[in-house]
């Protein structure tokens, strides 16, 4: 939101930052040390699997493996540092910013846009910079790893742990430690992954990631609010499609696209929710 | 001129008369030592040559696949895979060290099973006599004088195929011990095991990791009710301090042995268990649910924009 200062003479790119290098930095970080993470935790949570032996001769024995882990795992914490550290300084030098902070609003979006969803309302909600499910992933993340951190350590030192807890609460750690990594996976690849890959108007990827920037076009289609407020400091006027360079947007696949995704998302849900609801019941 | 010459060659006889002594005294140890070192099997089975010929007798029937006996409803199986044996730590030894009763052929009075089980653990424990001692005052060995299905020195070691606990053919390997256990001791208690970190570890190859017998003991295992075992409540955080640093009292304040799956007695990780399976549902049923119905939202969208043609 750093171009906000720009003078009002100056039209209004077609792509603007949305996140600035340090936030891509971090989130770099935090996907190559979550995949790392999954791929070297998850033969340990299913270890009777062929893949997990795969997996294992892959690393040339558990010991690397094991240690891919640990690595892995203290930069998903430097991850944390990092975007602490950041938000800190960013606050320091161009004010707070508290559009992440979850509002009434977003109660209001949420039932909206479960409504938009079922076919009751034809429009979806009126997004500003971060939509209630971005919000939502946000504060998961952090959730996610402070558990998987603070279980980690459990794990990784419970001699020291057993210091201040008994051992029955380091095994409650371990079964919260494997069970949320399967919160977290299940999040990134059927939530975070639909939303920036596999969303028809995203897919492949969506640039934000890797280059910082969102064009015009979506930012007034994912978060008119924040398109309106920037159009208006630009001196355009915040409903104008005409402004927008089409050809500069990938164009949104094909029905067919849509449906082969829709067959795949509604077997992969089938799939999981049979594995996991008769677990949860039994 | 001449005397120099004289005590130089003196000096050289004397230096080469040294040398002398000394290859020969370091050649004479070396050759004791050999004999030390090899003569108990030399002298024990009566030459590695003369077992293999007398072994040769017993494997001429044992070696043949298929070999067995009926004893009433039960066949037992009588074969011996000759060069397993042979390639085994016994394998230059006379079969009748171990089965000392069988002297002639045909067999008179054999015994089979936990009986001859019990038969040739008196042999065993007669050369390993440390290993023995420990045995007989366990709970495997306490049990298997008593006449119950208590482990013999077989039942871990093998038969036919023991090897040092070092080789990875062996059955008291690292990687494998764990599964000789578990012959036996089923139910949760293997269960937990397999769950564990521990169990998980050493299923992926992980040597470092513990074993039943790191924590139980090898030969000397005894009951957790007993306070002398290694897994009793007072030494269980001695026992864990084998490998994690520090001996915490804490380590005692739980059960080694538990899997969330028991609701009765493991309550605690059922609980954390429950609560985030219905978060992985919660998960699931929220982000699928949201894309699968973006999806159609999006489908019934682009057939509404679609100009009809």
């Amino acid at each position: 939101m750093a171009q906000q200062t720009t003078t009002k003479t100056a039209p209004m790119p077609n792509f603007i930052e949305r996140f600035d290098k340090h936030q891509r930095y971090q989130h770099i970080l935090l996907i190559v040390s979550i995949f790392f993470l999954c791929l070297t935790g998850f033969p340990i949570k299913y270890a009777d699997a062929a893949w997990a032996r795969a997996i294992v001769a892959m690393f040339q024995g558990f010991d690397h493996m094991f240690t891919v882990h640990l690595v892995s795992a203290v930069c998903m914490i430097l991850s944390g540092i990092y975007h602490i550290v950041w938000i800190v300084l960013h606050f320091k030098n161009h004010g707070p910013k508290w559009a992440m902070l979850p509002s009434f609003k977003d109660f209001k979006d949420a039932w909206h846009h479960g409504l938009y969803l079922i076919g009751v309302r034809k429009a979806r909600p009126q997004y500003d910079r971060y939509t209630y499910l971005e919000k939502f992933e946000y504060f998961a993340v952090i959730y996610g790893i402070l558990l998987m951190g603070l279980s980690g350590f459990v794990l990784w030192f419970p001699d020291v742990a057993a210091w201040i807890m008994p051992r029955w609460v380091i095994d409650m750690f371990r079964i919260a430690h494997s069970n949320e990594a399967l919160v977290c996976l299940f999040a990134l690849i059927i939530g975070h992954f639909f939303w920036v890959h596999f969303n028809p108007d995203a897919f492949p990827t969506s640039s934000v990631w890797y280059n910082g920037k969102i064009s015009k076009q979506h930012l007034q289609e994912e978060h008119p609010l924040e398109y309106a407020r920037l159009a208006e400091l630009y001196g355009e006027t915040g409903d104008n499609g005409d402004n927008l360079h089409a050809e500069q947007v990938k164009p949104p696949k094909g029905r067919l696209f849509m449906l082969v995704e829709l067959l795949i998302y509604v077997a992969f849900v089938i799939v999981l929710l049979a594995t996991f609801i008769p677990a949860l019941l039994a | 001129m001449e005397h120099k010459r004289v005590r130089q060659g003196f000096v050289y006889g004397l230096a080469g008369l040294f040398t002398a002594t000394f290859v020969a005294l370091n050649l004479a140890g070396i050759i004791t030592l050999l004999v030390f070192f090899f003569s108990p099997f030399a002298f024990a089975g009566g030459g590695i040559a003369q077992n293999e010929q007398a072994n040769a007798k017993c494997l001429s029937c044992h070696s043949q696949p298929g070999f067995n006996v009926v004893k009433g409803s039960a066949t037992i199986d009588l074969y011996v895979d000759k060069t397993q044996y042979q390639a085994s730590i016994h394998g230059t030894r006379a079969c009748t060290s171990c089965h000392s009763d069988l002297g002639g052929v045909p067999h008179t009075n054999p015994v089979y099973g936990q009986e001859l089980a019990q038969q040739v653990n008196q042999q065993c424990v007669a050369c390993h006599t440390d290993e023995g001692k420990a045995y007989l005052s366990s709970i495997h060995g306490e049990q298997l004088i008593a006449g119950k299905e208590g482990a013999a020195c077989s039942d871990c070691h093998g038969k036919h195929n023991i090897q040092k606990s070092s080789d990875p053919a062996a059955t008291t390997y690292r990687l494998t011990i764990s599964n000789i256990c578990m012959n036996c001791h089923q139910g949760k208690v293997a269960q937990s095991y397999n769950y564990s970190f521990h169990g998980t570890a050493i299923k992926l190859g992980y040597t470092k990791s513990a074993t039943c017998a790191d924590c139980h003991g090898t030969h000397a295992i005894l009951p957790p009710e007993n306070p002398n075992s290694s897994v009793s409540k007072q030494n269980e955080p001695q026992t864990c301090a084998q490998c994690h640093l520090q001996a915490q009292p804490n380590f005692a304040q739980g059960n080694e042995h538990a899997v969330p799956q028991d609701q009765q007695n493991d309550f605690p990780l059922w609980i954390v268990w429950k609560i985030f399976l219905g978060l992985i549902v919660f998960d699931i049923l929220k982000d699928g649910s949201i894309a699968v119905f973006e999806l159609i939202r999006r489908l019934i969208n682009t057939r509404r924009n679609t100009p009809k043609s």
